[in-house]
């Protein structure tokens, strides 16, 4: 390196950096032999760059922003002094001996009175220097407290506490003479009786501080010792918490980052809510360590592991023991005779330790209490409480290593998952619905097992017959256990509603509720839960009476049980909405879904996620009975809610956006319908999969809308995908499906395909939902509107009148009345009957003007037209008077809201026709031209309208017809 | 513990270093140090969720705001102010990353921080902890035959600024930083040890 100035490679790198690598090899080459060390590292320093493209390529936060972000949080300066106090100082009464240990917020000093009132020696702990944060002190405080509340021979007893000269708190400890319990056991090669009598007296004294509501929470070796006595006594309650004091006991980062990882059990590293059973599994790693000299755990626990870490994934203690020490591999427990230790450890004690390290804190010993039974058993030789892992258990594992990943089957679990995270995030401590949760689980993957593709039927297997096996087998196999066999079936049963299996579903209901009423009795708040279930079953099948009837059947008794903010108890008030709509009763409807809101925003907040889906809930019942204007702002407050708050799930968020877009719909605003139904559908897959039933019954809507914008090949894709997804599960909204489909090719005038999809609508409906359901006869309304466009005007007419009939009778299908009265009506004027077709048409304008509280609206514009069209047909002046300003007003309103729309054609050619008829031939030449230009574009020169309109336009000619014209008059007449 | 007032304080002590007061240069260090913790803290605590989102540029560019703008630094003093915070960012995260590698061979309690799913699993971690160290080496000897390129490094990697904003610490144009950039890295890359999958 030159004196003073940068080394040669530099100047030398930015000077070959650029060359392309054959030209720079050569000038390497030439410089070698010259300065081949020069050389030699240049040519290291261009191979290391090549070698590693990714390596610093970003900065280290944007790398490993959770070390970046821990090293900068820390709350110790590095530089911060450590000096420990020195003998002899005082701290209140007492003199300080000298420091025993450090941990992580604390100094333990041993310390005796200095007045000399008691010879006694003690622990002095004290907060370390520079670590007196708000934090830390409070954790001290608390921890003082926790061990005044604890009164226990296997707990180191808090004898005072005070405050330091220096300000630091600190508190004084009965003090404790002994050694670690592993290394206590090492030394002395303690036989196997006295190891499980040891972790017997620990296990005491953790019961014993359970027992006061405290979970210690850093139970390892160091913290647990033995005295000369054998006494095992606890120490060290730094980071224990006190049960219930926070709602749901989670571990905060801070807590986190103090704990010791060979020793925390899943939950804790995870982040989820501590319980007693998080002290078991410390007992269970302590245990497998006296037991085989060895960690339950490789070296690092990864965190993928750790979330899959489960009992039988350990290595059974007796393998270990069997296995001669390998090498580098030490016994860190002192084992006397491995063999002997192995020959008594096989069997119930190995049962006894996975037990106690189950990942699922619901399935390790419940308490440290009846960890210590077990072993008091084993050591008297009786029977131990634990069973291994169930077969059932076992098998769910198996099948889950198995890819089981048929559509139907990810479509079955999807559902499933998604509505229990509903359940449960609706639940919050939702400790019995999650064990349920647990058991539904298992057996469903057990009948997963039974649909092993290597096993028979293969992977064609559908949900419905996964859940037909699962409620059989719940029926023939859980006898032994009735409460939750019928709980069982009752969830099968929302399941398959939620799936539309109706008929399964309501059996699967029935059985539980027989099951419950036995067991209960009736007016059961059990019986009463089966009872909704049944209801929600009846109203999914249109049988809305007998819904009504088994609602307020289940009433009394959800009323009496369950709070009115419980999930049961608003399952069943929103079902109770619903009906009440269909009933007529759409005032008290609206007012329970508002009571729901209601109750959110006082529970949760007005902006809570909560408040946010129940407006959500308030928007589609107003929606369900036509208040549109309401339910839309209902909808965008939910909606605003949601996307504001980072907790609403995906899933939520897509909900709210898919009923907006409905909405939206309604008012004919068909872009930004398409808009929210497309953001709702990349939420929904990038939460449920592609394959997801939600994901069909949102690409049916958006096909829909898709198809009124004339966006046909996109709309026909969005309707067969969502038939794909459903077919397997031979699921209802594949009618829907189909008859947007058919609408999608009646929009292209492809009427014959449209007919055979509005046949396989009604021939899929049929026996699927009962004779008076609203799709049924909307499939038959759609046949009818086939057999009008087709020109098959008789039948038509008789499958219109059966359509218009039938929804006649329920004042609540109104929007079927008003589309059936129109077709119908074109059907009447199509046969010579204006007079007919008039009332008619006046009578669908009508019913539209309130269904929707504005004539600014498609279907009124269309209406419009239409009676224009009777007035027309009727021919007197009277009649062409009133049919003017009434095509003027949809043709003003089409050109309003989309200037491109597809029927506005029509519109100018009725308006051109009119105006013809009222000898008005300027205005007709005008609109006819219009009308001609349009539709030569949109629906070509061939097209019959464009004939028509190109035809009418000539004949409003001024002059006389040129010979031309006339020819081609005649040729088309 | 923060002195009455920052940013008078910065102004005296970078004064105090340009005199080459050794005393002067540490109490510095500390300040910014200490200042880039309780920004750190409270970043972290707005956000919420710890180890998530934190952005350690934007925290230096606080930290220069808070301490050393409303002092009015000369472009020189600005520099300085920088290539320190730069500085006391490697030297909190190989101190870290230290600390932890002697807890894992001691055996003793080894922090984890485990923060959602994107927390790198314990593998990489340790593997990254390693790389830090034998990265940290690497760049003394890299100081060894070019400070500048030093400072380099420890504005781009550990303080996270951009090539335009090293351009103007270090009175370069963006594109001489991001040749010099190249330089000091293909000297890490052939310092460190052999290549393989690292989370650096």
């Amino acid at each position: 390196m030159p004196p003073g100035g940068e080394p040669d490679w530099l100047r030398w790198f930015d000077e070959l950096a650029d060359l392309p690598p054959a030209e720079r090899s050569a000038r390497l080459a030439g410089l070698a032999g010259d300065q081949p060390e020069l050389a030699d590292r240049l040519e290291r320093l261009f191979a290391a760059e090549e070698g590693a493209p990714q390596l610093l390529s970003r900065p280290v936060v944007e790398r490993a922003p959770g070390l970046v972000a821990a090293a900068l949080a820390r709350d110790a300066e590095p530089e911060a002094p450590r000096e420990e106090l020195a003998p002899g100082t005082r701290v209140g009464p007492y003199r300080l001996l000298g420091l025993l240990g450090r941990g992580g917020m604390g100094e333990v000093y041993l310390a005796e009175r200095a007045d000399g009132v008691f010879e006694q020696r003690v622990a002095l702990k004290l907060v370390k220097r520079g670590m007196d944060s708000e934090e830390i002190v409070r954790r001290f405080h608390r921890e003082r407290q926790i061990l005044a509340r604890l009164e226990h021979p296997g707990i180191a007893r808090i004898v005072d506490g005070g405050t330091a000269p220096d300000g630091r708190p600190y508190f004084v400890l009965e003090l404790v003479e002994g050694e670690p319990i592993l290394s206590h056991c090492r030394r002395t090669g303690l036989p196997l009786e006295d190891r499980l009598r040891l972790v017997i007296g620990a296990c005491e004294a953790v019961d014993a501080a359970h027992r006061n509501l405290v979970v210690h929470r850093d139970l390892k070796p160091s913290n647990l010792l033995v005295t000369a006595e054998g006494q095992v006594k606890l120490l060290d309650f730094g980071i224990a918490k006190l049960l219930g004091e926070e709602a749901a006991g989670l571990t905060t980062q801070h807590e986190r980052s103090l704990l010791t990882p060979a020793y925390a059990a899943p939950e804790q590293i995870l982040g989820e809510p501590v319980t007693t059973a998080t002290d078991v599994y410390a007992l269970g790693v302590i245990l497998y360590e006296l037991l085989t000299g060895r960690s339950p755990h490789p070296r690092k626990r990864s965190l993928p592991a750790i979330q899959g870490e489960e009992g039988e994934t350990m290595e059974r203690p007796s393998a270990i023991l069997r296995r001669a020490t390998p090498d580098g591999e030490e016994d860190a427990a002192g084992i006397p005779d491995r063999q002997r230790f192995a020959r008594r450890v096989q069997g119930d004690l190995d049962t006894v330790v996975l037990a106690a390290l189950r990942r699922d804190p619901e399935r390790r010993y419940r308490s440290a209490a009846d960890l210590a039974i077990d072993l008091r058993r084993f050591l008297e030789g009786r029977p131990i409480q634990a069973r291994a892992d169930s077969v059932l258990y076992r098998a769910r594992k198996l099948v889950l290593r198995h890819k089981l990943a048929t559509a139907a089957i990810a479509a079955a679990i999807l559902s499933l998952v998604a509505g229990f995270a509903i359940s449960l995030r609706e639940a919050e401590i939702a400790r019995a619905q999650a064990r349920r949760a647990e058991r539904v689980k298992e057996l469903l993957v057990s009948v997963f097992r039974e649909a092993d593709p290597q096993k028979g039927k293969g992977p064609n297997v559908t949900a419905g017959e996964i859940l037909d096996a699962g409620a059989r087998r719940v029926e023939t196999e859980m006898g032994a256990e009735p409460e939750v066999q019928a709980e069982l079936l009752d969830a099968i049963a929302q399941i398959q509603l939620s799936l539309g299996l109706f008929d399964p579903a309501t059996e699967a209901a029935k059985a539980s509720l027989a099951q419950r009423r036995k067991l209960f009795g009736a007016n059961s708040a059990e019986e009463a839960l089966s009872l909704t279930t049944l209801a929600e079953v009846s109203s999914g099948l249109g049988r809305l009476d007998e819904a009504q009837r088994l609602a307020e059947e289940a009433r009394p008794a959800v009323e009496r049980r369950f709070d009115p903010e419980s999930p049961e108890r608003q399952r069943l008030t929103l079902l109770r909405a619903f009906l009440f709509h269909h009933q007529g009763e759409r005032e008290k409807a609206v007012v329970l879904a508002q009571e729901l809101a209601e109750s959110a925003r006082r529970r949760f907040g007005p902006k809570s996620v909560e408040t946010g889906h129940r407006l959500v809930v308030v928007a589609a019942t107003l929606a369900g009975f036509s208040r549109f204007a309401e339910a839309e702002q209902a909808i965008r407050e939910g909606l605003a809610i949601l996307e504001a708050s980072p907790e609403a799930t995906p899933y939520q968020r897509a909900e709210a956006r898919e009923l907006l877009a409905n909405l939206l719909e309604f008012r004919s605003l068909h872009q930004e319908a398409v808009t929210h139904y497309a953001a709702a559908l990349d939420l929904q897959r990038a939460a449920l999969g592609p394959k997801h039933v939600k994901i069909a019954s949102t690409l049916i809507p958006y096909g829909y809308a898709l198809s009124e914008m004339r966006r046909y090949p996109e709309a026909e894709k969005a309707l067969r995908e969502a038939i794909r997804i459903l077919e397997p599960i031979d699921h209802y909204q594949i009618g829907s499906a189909r008859n947007y489909l058919g609408f999608c090719f009646l929009g292209q005038e492809r009427y014959a395909e449209a007919e055979q999809e509005f046949i396989a609508m009604e021939r899929f409906l049929r026996g699927k939902v009962g004779a008076d359901h609203p799709a049924l006869w909307g499939a038959r309304l759609s046949q009818g509107l086939a057999q009008l466009r087709l020109g098959r005007l008789e039948e038509a007419e008789s499958t219109l009148s059966q359509v218009v009939a039938h929804f006649e009778r329920n004042e609540q299908e109104r929007d079927g009345v008003r589309s059936a009265l129109k077709h119908l009506g074109e059907v009447a004027r199509l046969r010579g009957r204006p007079a007919e077709a008039l009332a008619m048409h006046r009578r669908a304008r009508d019913i539209e003007i309130r269904l929707f509280g504005t004539t600014a609206q498609d279907g009124v514009a269309f209406s419009n037209y239409l009676i224009a069209l009777d007035l027309l047909d009727l021919g007197d002046p009277e009649s062409l008077a009133e049919a003017r300003p009434l095509i003027d007003e949809a043709i003003s309103f089409l050109r309003r809201s989309n200037a491109k729309h597809p029927t506005l054609d029509k519109f100018l050619l009725a308006s051109g026709r009119i105006a013809l008829a009222a000898g008005d031939r300027a205005r007709a030449r005008q609109d006819l031209a219009e009308a001609a230009d349009r539709m030569r574009r949109h629906r070509g020169g061939d097209h019959p309208l464009t004939r028509e309109a190109e035809a009418l336009l000539r004949s409003a000619e001024p002059s006389p017809p040129d010979p031309l014209s006339q020819r081609e008059r005649g040729k088309n007449q | 513990m923060l002195p009455q007032n920052p940013t008078h304080e910065i102004t005296r002590l970078l004064a105090a270093v340009r005199d080459g007061d050794r005393a002067a240069s540490d109490a510095l260090f500390a300040s910014v140090y200490r200042e880039l913790h309780r920004l750190a803290h409270a970043q972290l605590a707005a956000r919420g969720r710890p180890g998530e989102t934190l952005d350690t540029t934007a925290l230096v560019h606080e930290a220069y705001l808070r301490l050393a703008q409303p002092a009015g630094l000369s472009a020189e003093d600005r520099a300085h102010f920088f290539n320190l915070a730069a500085r006391v960012m490697r030297h909190v995260v190989v101190d870290y990353a230290r600390q932890r590698d002697a807890a894992k061979r001691s055996g003793e309690v080894v922090r984890i921080e485990v923060g959602g799913p994107r927390e790198p699993a314990a593998e990489a971690d340790a593997r990254l902890t390693e790389d830090l160290l034998a990265l940290d080496a690497s760049l003394e000897r890299l100081e060894a035959e070019s400070p500048r390129l030093a400072r380099l490094v420890e504005l781009r990697f550990f303080a996270g600024l951009s090539f335009a904003e090293i351009g103007e610490v270090q009175g370069l144009t963006e594109r001489t930083a991001k040749r010099d950039w190249r330089k000091a890295r293909a000297f890490l890359l052939a310092e460190l040890s052999p290549p393989g999958p690292s989370p650096l």
